[in-house]
């Protein structure tokens, strides 16, 4: 139901994809989206109707015929979200906020247990009860000696006193004892999960705007060096109006998955003497998602090298800046030599559904090569 | 720039108003103690870090070392994380990080075993079909 899973085919890999980006293309970035719903609103117009005759990659025909059957695909994903995931999907909702499925539930009941107990403690001692309902005008009157100061009515001396105070000691006293449950990992005992997609790609490409559209937090970044030797020896790619003194080395967001999964997004090092690092950003990774800026297609070689030398997954998303398709995707393969069976997509950096598209693309793509034995 | 020692160097230079690497006064070598490597191994960017409860205690400590107990305090933090929020680089954060695990003040938590090869005679990430299937469930639903 989401977004149709877009790669099921290597082969097809460029239809499928297309008509994912063109749903995207055109919506807002940011744009808070639930499920596939929205992207499947308005296909192929859209696209072609953005870029008119220069996209034929996505006209209708082939774009429609692949969205149309994933069930071709690995037996796993009859379509991303539906019901035969089990454990993981589940508490998908409840637990994006918090720390995982163990978090959402502990909620409830601790909720439930302050709920409890306040009617206990109010019924054990009836005056705490008549202080919260209108007051009985005729007792109150009685001892003046109690201090009886905010409530109006407290009617037993020795009982009134205690319980109300107590009522409203112990709620404030339950709810942070509520809380770090389910905010704070740190006393959940079960440290979360980490995953990570490296986002690679030339310089000014759009990965950290591509980060950003997904991430739960503002992209992060690092600096790895703190030189003024950096200066002049960066190929800024035309962007030279940086800071000089230090050295941006990478970007990453990070995002909270159901599961108590965190997935991290680090994009790589723009500039090329950092290539050292990338071997630090690959460890452990899922895989990686190479942006291309098809007016400077060159600056995306030394990652899709890099990615296919050493046997990583990766699928290549071609940034539409202003959600137009400059060209066709079969030509962007062509001319970057991508092999067959690396996946290539439109994208848009700044839509977050786009974002999640190429992101979905990756893990199947790893997912496919985990379960067939082989590297790239 | 000062070249004070790192007792009085206070800890507002890591805030988000330091625009300068520059500005941190303290060189990262001094920071390390002149160490380029931790004594254990290198840790993943991602790995994240927890404070442990005793590390309360924790006098005597330098300032980065603190500031990372401080932003650790009440979330796992990763290695990545401190490193942008401390504005050090991140090899000296993996040494201050490994540090502090050896002196008992935090664990570190990382998903992947360190030098894993699964066998897939590829740079494979080791991460296992149930994690993948976790994870893609979990960006479809975002």
């Amino acid at each position: 139901m989401a977004f149709p899973p877009s790669d099921c085919v290597p082969g097809n890999a460029d239809g499928p994809s297309g008509a994912g980006g063109a749903g995207v293309g055109i919506m807002p970035s940011w744009a808070p989206v639930s499920g596939g719903a929205r992207a499947e609103e308005g296909p192929g117009p859209h696209w072609a109707g953005s870029a008119p005759g220069s996209a034929p990659a996505a006209s209708a025909p082939e774009a429609v015929r692949p969205a149309a059957a994933p069930p071709a695909a690995p037996s796993a994903f009859p379509a991303a979200g539906q019901p035969p995931r089990p454990a993981a999907t589940q508490p998908a909702r409840t637990s994006v906020l918090g720390g995982g499925a163990g978090a959402g539930a502990a909620n409830p009941t601790a909720s439930a247990g302050v709920i409890d107990r306040v009617p206990g403690a109010a019924g054990t001692t009836s005056p705490a009860a008549g202080a919260l309902a209108p007051a009985r005008p005729a007792v109150s009157a009685v001892p003046t000696t109690a201090p009886a100061p905010a409530v109006p009515a407290a009617q037993v001396p020795a009982a009134a006193p205690v319980p109300a105070p107590d009522v409203a000691r112990r709620s404030p006293q339950q709810e942070p004892e509520a809380r770090p449950a389910a905010g704070s990992p740190a006393t959940g005992r079960t440290a979360p999960t980490t995953v990570k997609i490296v986002i690679a790609g030339g310089f000014a490409v759009g990965k950290t705007t591509f980060i950003g559209s997904i991430s739960d937090v503002e992209p992060l970044n690092t600096e790895a060096a703190m030189t003024e030797h950096s200066v002049g020896v960066d190929d800024a790619g035309g962007v030279t109006d940086r800071k000089t003194t230090t050295t941006v080395a990478m970007d990453f967001g990070r995002v909270a998955l159901p599961g108590n999964l965190w997935l991290y997004l680090f994009g790589t090092p723009g500039q090329d003497r950092f290539l050292f690092m990338w071997d630090d950003l690959v460890r452990g990774a899922i895989g990686g998602v190479v942006l291309v800026d098809t007016d400077r297609l060159e600056q995306c070689f030394p990652a899709i090298d890099y990615f296919e030398s050493r046997g990583i997954p990766f699928v290549v998303g071609v940034n539409c800046f202003d959600g137009v398709a400059k060209h066709r995707l079969e030509d962007v393969r062509e001319a970057l030599q991508i092999p067959a069976g690396v996946p290539m997509l439109y994208t848009d950096a700044r839509s977050r559904t786009a974002t999640k598209q190429t992101l979905i693309s990756l893990v199947q793509l790893a997912m496919r090569q985990l379960r067939s034995g082989t590297g790239a | 720039m000062s070249y004070g020692p790192p007792g009085g160097h206070h800890a507002s230079p890591y805030g988000a108003d330091a625009d300068g690497y520059e500005a941190a006064t303290v060189r990262p070598y001094a920071v390390t103690g002149g160490r380029v490597r931790s004594s254990l191994s290198d840790l993943p960017l991602e790995a994240l870090v927890e404070v442990l409860p005793d590390a309360v205690a924790s006098r005597g400590l330098t300032p980065e070392k603190r500031s990372i107990l401080q932003h650790a305090a009440h979330t796992y933090v990763s290695i990545a994380e401190l490193s942008a929020l401390l504005r050090l680089p991140l090899g000296v954060v993996r040494i201050l990080v490994s540090d502090l695990q050896e002196a008992g003040h935090l664990t570190v938590h990382t998903t992947i075993p360190v030098n894993v090869h699964t066998g897939h005679g590829s740079a494979h990430s080791g991460l296992s079909l149930s994690v993948l299937e976790s994870v893609l469930n979990g960006i479809s639903a975002l």
